[in-house]
């Protein structure tokens, strides 16, 4: 799964697995448009349903967390 | 009449002394108190700066960014926001374009400042608010200011590279704002809920709005469109009626069906451009606020925000067109054909041309590109009479309503920004390890994709990229390739690529 989920982050956009730990939101890998698409790339790649809630700072402040998360939902 | 949107304000101030006008996170000002900061900041700068001068103001979004927008109104110039999330180098070549004698600040932003290649003065917003009132001085700018003046100056993306910078007048906001407030019924009760950066003319709508009804104006902060649930707290916590946003922004809380955490119950209205709606989206706002109305807007920054509207019907369906519908008061469309002439039958394709009164003054310090878009309208051998071709495309429905069908050129729309696809190979290009670019936009993913001919890897391009670009400029992929598919005349066949790289399609 990490491995899936690893792929699905790269095709995104290559920088967020360059360093698993990268603070993703203060480095601004990722902006707001590309954290919804990165969602529904999720999404739709894993067949999961990301709840907004869970549409966080926590969650998504590196590639880490994002696995966490998927994982916690799985 | 109103000769300046100064005379806005100053009526909403009379009106309205101590009613809120703009709030940002950090503070909030009365339309008294507004009129009052950008006198000062006027009277600061009124000395410094001549009539028509272009000054760029280096902040986020905020109050104290309003109040040095109308302070350099006042002082005789025109405005133009350099957002801070942009590369310097993009900086640096808008500061050129401006070649004012000043840039206006904040503290936050002064460091960075301090590094531009930028021989004007640099000033604080909150020194400029310090300065001694000089009401005569401002009196006498009044005075001789016309509607023809400009008001501010929007960049845009420019296809050899240099970002053009779109001079709108006083007059084309003034008309534009009656008739929009008028239309959708916006007033002093409403609350605003700004989204757009204001370098961006969607918010030029939000501004205006406020300045000419007296609704309050609170503006979302940048940081709340990353994550949908803070930014559905902040429409509810603020009591957001009006929404004018860009329809990425919209799709933003649909695509991960925020709606189903909360709906904010006090949005009456929500109007919504810069690029085809999805009807998918559409439809899950329209369940979830059933009484609110919802207008398609359309029109490029050179036409003053918008030349035509569409109110959503109750009754419309996902299978159904969304027109981008009818003009404006005070604004004409025409569609013109092959050889530019006239389209008027239905289902007839053509490019939207626009006239009346809302065509920019042009691009700043280029007569160049100015000329080849703002043109004589063709049909008219008689008198002057401006058209700006905006390279869109579309036709008249049976009822009437203007469908839109897509560009003429290789101009795309991403996250509702307009995109030339020759800025970014330009700058491709400046690597000189490469030796043929090609962008090109993969509508499915919505992403731009870059491909190469060249001895580097994509890490290489990138990196050079992020100090020229802003990030949405930015390719998301790279693809490196062996040989450019080229066409008869040598050039690189765009087409070729698509369907091989693309389309998936084998050639």
């Amino acid at each position: 799964m990490r491995e899936k989920i690893l792929e699905v982050l790269k095709v995104e956009n290559e920088e967020i697995v360059e360093d698993l730990n990268r603070d993703l939101l203060a480095s601004g890998i990722l902006d707001s448009f590309d954290i919804v698409n990165l969602v529904v790339s999720l999404e739709e790649a894993l067949g999961i349903s990301i709840d907004v809630e869970m549409v966080s700072p926590e969650n998504f402040q590196n590639a880490e967390s994002i696995i966490r998360m998927i994982e916690g939902i799985m | 009449m109103e000769r300046n949107v100064l005379q806005f304000l100053e009526k909403t101030a009379a009106m309205y002394p101590e009613k809120t006008a703009v709030k940002d996170s950090r503070e909030s000002v009365t339309f008294r108190e507004l009129e009052y900061h950008s006198r000062l900041a006027g009277s600061g700068l009124v000395e410094m700066i001549s009539r028509g001068d272009a000054i760029p103001v280096y902040m986020e979004k905020g109050v104290k960014t309003l109040e040095a927008f109308f302070g350099i109104v006042y002082a005789g110039g025109c405005y133009s926001l350099l957002a801070p999330i942009q590369p310097e180098e993009r900086c640096n070549s808008i500061l050129q374009r401006l070649d004012a004698p000043v840039l206006i600040t904040d503290r936050e932003h002064l460091e960075r400042a301090e590094t531009f290649v930028f021989q004007g003065r640099i000033l604080l917003i909150e020194e400029l608010l310090e300065s001694a009132m000089a009401e005569d001085k401002l009196a006498r700018i009044r005075e001789d200011c016309t509607d023809r003046d400009p008001l501010y100056i929007n960049f845009t993306s420019g296809s050899t590279g240099t970002p053009k910078g779109v001079v709108v007048g006083h007059g084309s906001v003034l008309s534009f704002i009656r008739h929009f407030v008028e239309r959708f019924h916006i007033a002093s009760d409403d609350i605003i809920g700004n989204q757009a950066p204001f370098d961006f003319d969607v918010s030029v709508k939000d501004i205006y709005s406020m300045l000419l009804t007296g609704a309050a104006l609170y503006l979302i902060p940048r940081e709340c469109f990353a994550f949908a649930k803070k930014l559905l707290d902040e429409l509810e916590r603020e009591h957001i009626t009006v929404m004018i946003w860009a329809v990425s922004a919209l799709c933003l809380i649909t695509s991960l069906d925020g709606f189903s955490y909360k709906v904010p119950r006090s949005v009456k209205k929500v109007l919504f451009s810069g690029e085809v709606m999805p009807m998918k989206h559409l439809l899950a706002w329209k369940k979830a606020l059933p009484e609110a109305m919802f207008v398609n807007l359309y029109g490029p920054t050179e036409i003053t925000c918008n030349c035509s509207y569409y109110v959503v019907p109750q009754e419309i369906e996902e299978k159904d067109a969304l027109p981008i519908g009818r003009h404006f008061p005070n604004v004409r469309i025409l569609l013109l054909g092959e050889g530019d002439q006239l389209i008027t039958e239905k289902g007839e394709t053509g490019e939207i041309c626009v006239g009346g009164n809302g065509p920019a003054l042009g691009y700043y310090g280029d007569r160049e590109k100015t000329d080849a878009v703002f043109v004589q309208n063709p049909l008219n051998t008689k008198y002057r009479d401006v058209l700006y071709r905006t390279g869109d495309l579309a036709y008249y429905r049976e009822d009437g309503e203007l469908i839109y069908v897509g560009r003429r050129d290789s101009q795309i729309k991403h996250m509702g920004h307009r995109i030339e696809m020759g800025e970014i190979e330009s700058c491709i290009l400046q690597n000189p390890d490469v030796k043929r670019v090609c962008c090109l936009y993969d509508e499915e993913n919505q992403q731009i994709v870059a491909f190469y001919q060249g001895d580097t890897d994509s890490k290489g391009i990138r990196e050079g990229l992020k100090k020229k670009l802003i990030k949405y400029m930015i390719p998301g992929r790279y693809v490196q390739v062996e040989q450019m598919p080229l066409n008869a005349n040598g050039k690189i066949d765009r087409k070729a690529l698509r369907s091989q790289y693309i389309d998936h399609k084998d050639t």
